[in-house]
């Protein structure tokens, strides 16, 4: 289709009336997604006595001792590989930490086999002082140990994947993109310009009263558009790609200005999300809550239970260098979100496969404008 | 202006020529001026001559402004030495890429017989004809005499033949023939002792006027053959050139010297307040509304006056963002923005130029709105009433304080200005059309508060009450002084000054029949381009230091 002619049917297809919704809704209101990251609440005292595990520095000499070196020898390594004409980098305590599995009593590359390493037993969040953390009563039962929501206070809330990963440091933080856990923020500052953006729409016959919605979550063709200042810039025009593989549709319900899914934890969520960094967001059980701020801004929280080994790929996907710079002790990272997995056993195993997850995201307002399936272009 | 250029000015060549029509109106010429190639026109003429992609290398010096307008200060700057400086070394990058190996074979239409050697032939074929184009006249036998043997000396010195030649066509880019359009003149068989621009003098106006750029082959031919010399001959090529896609060309530069866009090169937001405004929405704010203009004014042949009013538009991604309307166009992600057509729905603030970001974003300070500026702009640029600039003691910092909260809207603070006498006088004349942009912040995107208080956009023009922005472009559309101001600065644009007091029945008569014409800027054109008096000129008068040298040249002879 000649270039005008897609510009037109784009145009159209938005002036029409809500893309997406089969109800004959009248008004829609669509946000680029501006911040996705897991919803933490840390607290001084969550993780208690002892305080959040180790720093990765740390942690990497203590993981050196637990393969069988002495404080001693861990000390000389230490002082040899800061000396050494290598770097420490190329040094015997690194090395021996990215070959920390045991296979058959031979080392192998922790990151790929992390189960072959020795659980180092890092703490997750408890008490008293790590009740309050963001996220939805996705079984449908108060257990003892569930957490209970800041904002709504709704008991039983099931957020594992926030207990797991409370108390590695690079994970501790708040909601606010300024105050968002580090690994989230340095992967969305570093990322945010190579992937596509995120699209949610809202439709509904009056969005400003209580009453029955449609919201959708779908994938753009276009990056995130940015003000000359770096700030993601409002209003900008999005195309939906037509994939199904991301494009997600609910009921929904507003009430008192607060959007919910009509149909709570009866549904799946599946996002490609991320190449670089968590490919895909894949929840099922899904829940939500989302509110349009006077400022015509969005924010708001999405929980299910999510493949538990997406997310350890996607943090062990970058290896030493992620483990160095960001996310911490992977292997750690491995046996936490194992232990803590609280949905969907494995029918060989037993063990949990997905984790109860909370995430919380921000929006802009934006314009969504279908688009046609991507095609190859062929110069003649 | 400098002397040797009004030498050349008033050269004159008498030549047998068919009479003119003899002009309805009663016109006292003006004194024949040469004038300065805009950075524009230069770039236009090297394009045509050598090719789209030759680069420049360098910036041009703004143009003097006159009236509002460079084209009508073009014959009154000069060329200072940094600025001949520059020229020259734009010169120079222009020469090496027409004589470098990639591309001479494609530019020089003959090969000298020794690259290392003079070869006056070929030198000679290929000044004789680019001369022509660069000059827009035939070179005369001296002065590309004078090329050739400054080509033959370059390439002696050089021992190159193409860099002898480059040398000598930098020098024909650096000339006052190149750089200054003439106004060499002949005697004018229809107005006894008048005179008129000669053929070549009247193609260069006229191409430069409807196609902002020097005469192609077809015009330089009809000069040549005489036929500018005659109406008849004159509406062919006048005919001709309005049939042009390039005609466009010519109408673009006519409005962004009229609406003052040279000005966005310079134009700055505060990223903190304005984070949507960059430099590609700048660029892109200028093309909407040329764009708009473009397709109102020459592809639909439209009434000037509806640019005020009209809702059609073109946008890009980029500007949609900034308008909030939904715009994408189907390029790949990473490729510049496309631009498409767009429409305001009926009930959106949005309607005629007055309410682009090219009107609200460039008359406003960095840091916020201004209806003052706005209005001014206005009434001097739209409907041609000078507004007095604002005593030396005026305080402005009622104005300038936006965060006040005892004067939350831009109507408060000027309300509060206005308390003082000195002030009241001019505001009187510009806030109540500037407020009525008010819905448009100091960047152009729309907001209906200001500092949380509802903002109120009525106003009035010359006792026409309005409420927004729409009634304020219906205003200027129905207002007399909108059109007839066109006509005045378009004329001052085509003749490269402001009309004389002896050619105003003739302004007068243009902006007659564009009214009878139902508005139609390429018509306007049209007549000015057919119209005698377009061409008539007065000899220049000896200035006093040429008056007082003439007894010392005398005495030399």
């Amino acid at each position: 289709m000649p270039r005008a002619a897609v510009l037109t049917f784009a145009a159209a297809a938005l002036l029409s009336g809500p893309l997406f919704s089969k109800q004959a809704l009248a008004e829609s209101r669509s946000f680029v997604v501006t911040w996705f990251g897991q919803a933490m609440n840390s607290k001084d005292g969550d993780c208690g006595p002892q305080g959040p595990n180790p720093r990765w520095p740390e942690q990497r000499l203590k993981n050196a001792r637990d393969l069988g070196y002495s404080a001693e020898e861990v000390e000389r390594m230490l002082k040899e590989d800061l000396a050494g004409e290598e770097g420490y980098e190329a040094g015997k305590i690194v090395q021996a930490n990215v070959f920390r599995g045991r296979l058959n009593g031979e080392p192998v590359n922790g990151y790929l086999y992390p189960n072959t390493v020795i659980d180092p037993k890092l703490r997750a969040l408890t008490g008293e002082k790590a009740k309050f953390q963001y996220g939805f009563n996705l079984d449908g039962k108060i257990g003892d140990k569930d957490f209970e929501d800041p904002e709504t206070h709704e008991k039983g809330v099931d957020s594992e994947f926030t207990r797991a990963m409370g108390c590695m440091p690079t994970f501790r933080g708040g909601l606010t993109p300024t105050a968002a856990p580090l690994e989230y923020a340095w992967a969305w500052a570093w990322k945010k310009e190579g992937r596509s953006a995120w699209i949610i729409t809202v439709t509904a016959e009056d969005l400003t009263k209580d009453g029955d919605a449609t919201i959708t979550f779908d994938r753009a063709v276009e990056r995130l558009r940015f003000n000359a200042d770096g700030t993601p810039r409002s209003d900008s025009s999005y195309r939906i790609d037509p994939s199904p593989k991301s494009h997600n549709e609910y009921k929904a319900r507003i009430k008192d200005g607060l959007i919910t899914l009509a149909e709570p934890g009866a549904a799946d969520f599946s996002m490609v999300y991320n190449p670089e960094f968590i490919p895909v967001i894949r929840m099922t059980k899904v829940q939500m809550r989302m509110k349009v701020l006077p400022d015509r801004t969005i924010e708001g929280f999405l929980g299910g239970y999510q493949r538990w080994d997406d997310l350890y790929i996607a943090y062990a996907s970058g290896g030493k260098a992620n483990e160095d710079g960001n996310a911490g002790d992977l292997a750690g990272i491995y046996w936490l979100l194992r232990k803590y997995a609280d949905h969907d056993p494995s029918p060989a195993t037993g063990q949990m496969m997905a984790i109860s997850a909370t995430w919380n995201f921000y929006g802009i307002p934006a314009f969504a404008v279908s688009a046609e399936p991507p095609r190859a272009s062929v110069h003649h | 202006m400098h002397r040797g250029l009004a030498l050349i000015a008033f050269a004159t060549s008498v030549l047998a020529a068919p009479a003119f029509a003899a002009s309805a109106q009663k016109i006292t010429p003006e004194e024949a001026a040469v004038r300065r190639l805009t950075g524009e026109q230069y770039r236009n003429v090297i394009r045509d001559v050598f090719g789209p992609t030759i680069e420049f290398g360098g910036h041009f010096e703004p143009g003097l402004k006159v009236g509002g307008l460079a084209a009508a200060g073009a014959s009154s700057i000069g060329v200072t030495p940094a600025v001949m400086e520059q020229y020259d070394a734009i010169a120079r990058v222009i020469a090496e890429q027409v004589v470098n190996e990639a591309y001479r074979d494609q530019m020089i239409p003959c090969k000298p017989g020794d690259v290392k050697a003079a070869d006056d032939a070929c030198a000679r074929q290929f000044l004789s004809g680019v001369g022509r184009l660069l000059y827009r006249r035939p070179l005369k036998p001296a002065s590309l005499n004078a090329h050739v043997a400054a080509a033959h000396v370059g390439a002696e010195a050089t021992r190159d033949f193409y860099k002898g030649l480059g040398l000598s066509l930098a020098a024909m880019l650096s000339s006052p023939q190149f750089l200054f359009r003439d106004a060499e003149l002949e005697t004018d068989p229809d107005a006894k002792g008048g005179w008129r621009l000669d053929p070549y003098a009247k193609g260069s106006q006229l191409s430069f006027f409807l196609w902002d750029a020097g005469p192609d082959l077809q015009l330089l031919a009809a000069a040549e053959k005489g036929d500018l010399s005659s109406q008849k001959g004159l509406e062919r090529q006048v005919d001709r050139m309005m049939a042009s896609p390039r005609l466009e060309a010519g109408v673009r530069a006519f409005f962004t010297d009229n609406l003052g866009f040279d000005e966005f090169a310079d134009l700055t937001k505060d990223a903190v307040l304005f984070p949507k405004f960059s430099a590609q929405a700048a660029r892109d704010a200028r093309e909407q509304t040329l764009k708009t203009i473009v397709q109102l004014l020459v592809k639909e042949k439209g009434d000037y006056r509806d640019i005020f009013t009209t809702r059609k538009t073109f946008l890009t991604p980029e500007l949609g963002a900034i308008y909030r309307v939904p715009l994408v166009d189907g390029r790949p992600t990473g490729t510049p923005d496309g631009w498409a057509p767009y429409e305001f729905a009926g009930n959106d603030k949005r309607a005629g130029i007055l309410t682009h970001m090219s009107f609200t974003a460039l008359h406003s300070p960095a840091g916020r709105g201004s209806p003052t500026i706005r209005g001014k702009a206005l009434r001097e640029v739209i409907l041609c009433q000078k507004v007095p600039p604002p005593p030396g003691n005026v305080p402005f910092n009622i104005i300038q304080d936006t965060g006040n909260p005892l004067f939350k809207t831009a109507r408060d603070r000027l309300t509060a200005h206005r308390a003082n006498p000195v002030c009241a006088g001019c505001h009187k004349i510009t806030d109540p059309m500037g407020l009525a942009l008010e819905n448009f912040d100091g960047a152009g995107e729309y907001r209906t508060t200001e500092n949380g208080k509802q903002i109120d956009t009525s106003g009035e023009l010359d006792g026409i009450a309005f409420k927004d922005a729409e009634g304020l472009g219906r205003a200027v559309h129905d207002n007399p002084a909108t059109a007839s101001c066109l006509v005045s600065r378009l004329a001052s644009y085509a003749l490269g000054r402001l009309p004389g007091a002896g050619e105003q029945a003739w302004v007068t008569a243009l902006q007659a029949s564009f009214a009878e014409n139902g508005y139609r800027v390429p018509d306007l054109m049209r007549e000015i381009a057919v119209s005698d008096a377009y061409y008539r000129r007065a000899l220049p008068r000896p200035s006093p230091a040429v008056a007082g040298n003439a007894p010392l040249q005398q005495e030399a002879k």
